[in-house]
């Protein structure tokens, strides 16, 4: 319904000279569409099953929203604290998330995975990686 | 006599330096996806993609095409020795491929699945030169409304035959559509569902999206379904690769008829090598004498589905480079690498950029025959590869998927993209809703707009030029055909399930 509401506001146009928000439009009523044929050939069968009716949230495992949060997280800090810093303590979760138990295979690893994929990336393949608060420590 | 001298002239493009290399790394990337399982080819060329940008696009072809075929040849070795499909194409192969492993003759299931992967790739490619170049010339005569018709058609099929419900599929095109609509209209240069962001200015990245579509709701399903892999036979020596003569004419008839229906597999919107597969499969057992000891370690089970899923990635390049249309959604990111790289490919393709398509086919006779060098040999290191716990490898290849989004744009933005995509991809694979769809549609999506609105305008504003020009008539009737029967299935299943 938004998408069919801004599209209204950006001109539909004339089927002579169809304009930007034409085909945004048609595929809005096409989703309506869609969405109302779901709602009313629901079937018990699938309601019992849990497959359709289920909400999104009771399905979505912890686990995946913390790493999805995690990597959000990632996104913040990574131009301030710098690539190398941050990778090194997301790998720390994600290596605790993935089952890992050992702390000491967790840190190395993290740190292995951190430095290497810089000297990869940042280092052999020029990707501009930022240095963050390790250039000023550098200094 | 001119197929020859083209395929020359491909073949010099592809031993070039760059192409080479792109051509090995492609191939032994994707053996490496395909023996890692959970990790598909899909994921592995959506990785991948940002890292095509910086070179020339026949090498990002050569280097994409290598890592789709590639992955059916790696598929097969997990399928048998752990009867874990490395890839989907490969499920069928755990059927007899692993009870071949478990009689102790894994060595010629394994000889089988290369030398028969070998055979129909290179026969394939052969199909590929000379159909191309004709149908090329046909399709030259298609108008905008003929693609646009086209294009429903592909996705109509892909959603057909997709897993969950047909209007699922169709909701997750939409979906595609939409998200391919954000950003600036290259036509009128307004600004389209924005929602005033800065940002959306320059619509979604195809990498980021698939990366997190595919990569990382990968990764967070596999984090919750640690897969069991029983290492049975990887304590044993493997030995005896080559197929005994008994072998070979067992298995030279499923490795044919595989290639055939692999390759018309391929160029049908819609299918590909899972499909190939499984089909191939049905066919041999349907053929075979003994149709009940198939499952027990029959080589003809192993020989046609992988001869097969080879040949359909060759038949999948047909619509892709003589129609600028996708078959499938891994030909779809080939057809946004191509599109990043400023080449569109359709009917003027194989005339505007002849080294691009002599090149990938001369790079596919090289990859072959790469893969069947690599292949055997490697089996020990890729078992080796296969102790990785998934505790070590999937962080790994998340920090992977976030290097990949951002190296695009340098851009710490798409790497949100990608984790809410991911999110996104990770919930409505949990709610069977395919994603396959909504790519394609997102890469299809300003291909068929441009078409749509060429089509009105040529028409003065009339929807029936669709329905009058003969070949899209034909077309769209064939859409309806497809709609249809999709639907009464599903009907049909539900009342199954009712009863």
């Amino acid at each position: 319904m938004l998408v069919g509401h801004k599209s209204i506001g950006i001109e539909l146009g004339t089927p002579t000279s169809p304009g930007p928000g034409l085909m945004p439009f048609i595929s809005a009523l096409f989703l309506a569409l869609l969405a109302l044929i779901i709602f009313f050939t629901r079937s018990p069968v699938s309601d019992l099953k849990g497959e359709t009716t289920s909400t999104l949230g009771v399905r979505i495992g912890l686990r995946a929203l913390a790493i999805v949060s995690l990597i959000i997280g990632y996104v913040l800090f990574f131009k301030v604290i710098g690539y190398l810093i941050s990778s090194f303590i997301l790998m720390i979760f994600l290596f605790r998330f993935a089952g890992n138990r050992r702390w000491i295979s967790i840190l190395s690893g993290s740190l292995l995975a951190a430095f290497l994929s810089y000297l990869l990336f940042g280092v052999i393949l020029k990707l501009d990686l930022p240095k963050g608060v390790l250039l000023y420590l550098l200094k | 006599m001119e197929p020859l001298s083209n395929l020359l002239t491909g073949l010099h493009i592809a031993l070039q330096p760059l192409n080479f290399l792109c051509c090995f790394i492609g191939v032994f990337l994707g053996t490496l996806l395909g023996v890692l399982p959970g990790i598909g080819p899909l994921a592995g060329i959506a990785l991948l993609l940002p890292l095509t940008y910086g070179i020339t696009p026949t090498a990002a072809i050569i280097l994409l095409a290598g890592v789709y075929y590639g992955c059916q040849y790696g598929g097969s070795t997990t399928s048998i020795l752990v009867n874990v499909p490395g890839e989907v194409s490969s499920i069928v192969t755990c059927l007899d491929g692993h009870q071949m492993a478990k009689q102790g003759r894994a060595g010629p299931a394994l000889g089988i699945a290369a030398f028969g992967s070998f055979i129909a790739g290179t026969l394939s490619v052969i199909g590929l030169m000379l159909v191309s170049v004709p149908i090329a010339k046909i399709t030259i005569k298609f108008g905008p409304p003929e693609f646009f018709s086209v294009m429903v058609l592909g996705i109509v099929m892909l959603t057909s035959i997709s897993r969950g419900s047909t209007t699922k599929g169709l909701v997750m095109a939409t979906v595609g559509f939409m998200l391919s609509f954000i950003g600036i209209d290259l036509v009128s240069g307004r600004e389209r569902l924005t929602f005033e962001s800065t940002h959306l200015l320059s619509g979604i990245e195809l990498a980021p999206l698939t990366i997190g579509l595919f990569g990382v709701s990968e990764v967070l399903i596999n984090m919750e379904e640690s897969v069991a892999v029983t290492v049975v036979q990887l304590k044993e020596k493997i030995k005896g690769y080559l197929p005994t003569l008994k072998d070979w004419r067992l298995s030279l008839g499923p490795i044919l008829r595989g290639t055939i229906l692999g390759f018309i597999t391929g160029t049908i919107p819609g299918g590909g090598a899972i499909l190939a597969s499984f089909a191939s499969y049905a066919v041999e057992k349907r053929l075979s004498k003994y149709p009940g000891k198939f499952g027990t370690g029959v080589i003809e089970g192993v020989a046609g589905p992988e001869s097969a899923n080879n040949s359909a990635t060759s038949g999948a390049f047909i619509p892709l480079l003589t129609m600028g249309i996708p078959s499938n959604v891994i030909m779809a990111l080939l057809l946004g690498a191509l599109m990043i790289h400023g080449v569109r490919p359709g009917p003027l393709f194989l005339v505007e950029h002849k080294d691009i398509f002599w090149g990938v086919v001369g790079s596919m006779y090289i990859g072959n025959i790469m893969l069947l060098i690599l292949n055997l040999p490697l089996i020990p290191l890729w078992v080796q590869l296969l102790r990785v716990p998934n505790r070590f490898l999937l962080p790994l290849i998340l920090l992977l998927c976030i290097v990949g989004s951002y190296s695009v744009n340098n851009n710490i933005l798409d790497v949100l993209v990608m984790a809410l995509a991911g999110l996104a991809g990770y919930a409505l694979r949990k709610l069977d809703y395919e994603l396959a769809p909504l790519c394609l549609a997102f890469v299809l999506g300003p291909i068929m707009e441009s078409s749509f609105r060429q089509s009105l305008i040529m028409s003065d504003g009339s929807f029936l030029i669709f329905v009058t020009r003969p070949i899209s008539a034909v077309i769209l009737s064939l859409t309806t055909i497809v709609l249809v029967l999709s639907c009464s299935r599903m009907k049909i299943s539900e009342f199954k399930l009712d009863s």
